[in-house]
């Protein structure tokens, strides 16, 4: 405890740059996960925690990133977000660039965060009885679907645990009883996160995405106001989105990946 | 200082009232991680100055008063 605790202290000396916003007990307990590793710097601190996946998942507290030696970790592949807002994106944009060229980074991909309030909609006539949603049953083929259709870098796949916790507003359509489309939202207070929106491929044209937006949109009148990150990359998905109303809050996702 | 904060936070949660609801803001779900990267942004414009990033936990982000603590503290 008292081994792990030095280096909560190390990170309250004067961080200037971190990808870690948890409490510091959070923040206690990963560093002492034993899955995790640790790379402790007179100028940072840096660990990273093992994913179900092929790679390691990298958090940095850097007190001044001129003076980090940058062979940390070399014989595993690391996957970094670092979430930053438009207006400090030229300040961030130089700490990228270090991760790049000095630590072998590459941008994999980036996000922005888009949102939109709540607006009534009439759905009184659109029949939504083929939507279910998901049993604790269905979450192990969910999560497979997760893993065929997602990106296991960047999309920050959910294990069947975090799955469990999302089942009550996890929508699902079915087909003789296989799944063929599903929308996992999950609620944090009065904003609800769209996390996935699929329809097989095999099933797009019944306007099951659609109605599932939908539902999504108007199942809980509590929820004040929805929340989807969405690629860069994603030119189609950006567009329904824009249709829908959404607008961008100002907050970029920059996912880096280390061979 | 404070209405600035309330301020800020409605902008960002405009679907709580932050006059009434004043604290535990995390464990309440009104902010989350996220949030906090664009309160440090509002706030370091808003007041002209750079928040340590070794302060930027969600323990001074969680009430009023953490804030106006984190923000008063920041240049001692």
């Amino acid at each position: 405890m008292m081994f792990k605790q030095k280096y909560l202290e190390q990170i309250k000396l004067g961080v200037t740059c971190t990808n870690s916003y948890e409490f510091s007990e959070q923040v206690l307990n990963r560093l002492k996960q034993k899955e995790v590793l640790i790379n402790s710097q007179s100028k940072g601190l840096f660990f990273a925690e093992n994913t179900s996946y092929d790679f390691w998942r990298l958090y940095f507290y850097i007190q001044d990133i001129s003076q980090i030696e940058w062979n940390f970790f070399r014989d595993v592949p690391l996957v970094i977000e670092i979430v930053v807002r438009n207006s400090k994106k030229e300040l961030w944009d130089s700490t990228i660039k270090t991760f790049q060229n000095k630590g072998n980074f590459k941008v994999y991909d980036t996000f922005n965060r888009m949102f939109r309030d709540r607006i009534d909609m009439d759905v009184s006539g659109i029949d939504f009885s083929i939507i279910q949603t998901a049993q604790k049953q269905d979450l192990p083929i969910v999560k497979k679907l997760l893993e065929e259709n997602f990106d296991a870098y960047s999309d920050r796949i959910p294990s069947l645990k975090e799955l469990e916790k999302l089942a009550e507003t996890i929508f699902l359509i079915k087909e003789n009883g296989k799944i063929v489309a599903f929308f996992i939202t999950e609620r944090k207070g009065f904003t609800l996160e769209f996390r996935y929106w699929l329809v097989l491929e095999a099933y797009r044209g019944k306007r099951y995405g659609g109605l599932l937006m939908k539902r999504v949109l108007t199942f809980d009148p509590k929820i004040k106001r929805f929340i989807s990150w969405i690629s860069v990359d994603l030119e189609y998905s950006l567009t329904v989105h824009k249709r829908l109303g959404f607008k961008n809050d100002g907050l970029i996702n920059y996912v880096l990946h280390r061979k | 200082m404070k209405n600035k904060i309330i301020e800020i936070l409605t902008e960002i949660r405009p679907e709580f009232d932050f006059n009434v609801d004043d604290t535990e803001f995390m464990s309440k779900g009104m902010l989350d991680s996220f949030d906090i990267i664009s309160i440090v942004s509002d706030i370091e414009d808003a007041f002209g100055y750079a928040i340590d990033g070794a302060k930027i936990l969600p323990e001074n982000f969680d009430s009023i008063a953490a804030i106006i603590n984190l923000i008063e503290t920041n240049n001692q």
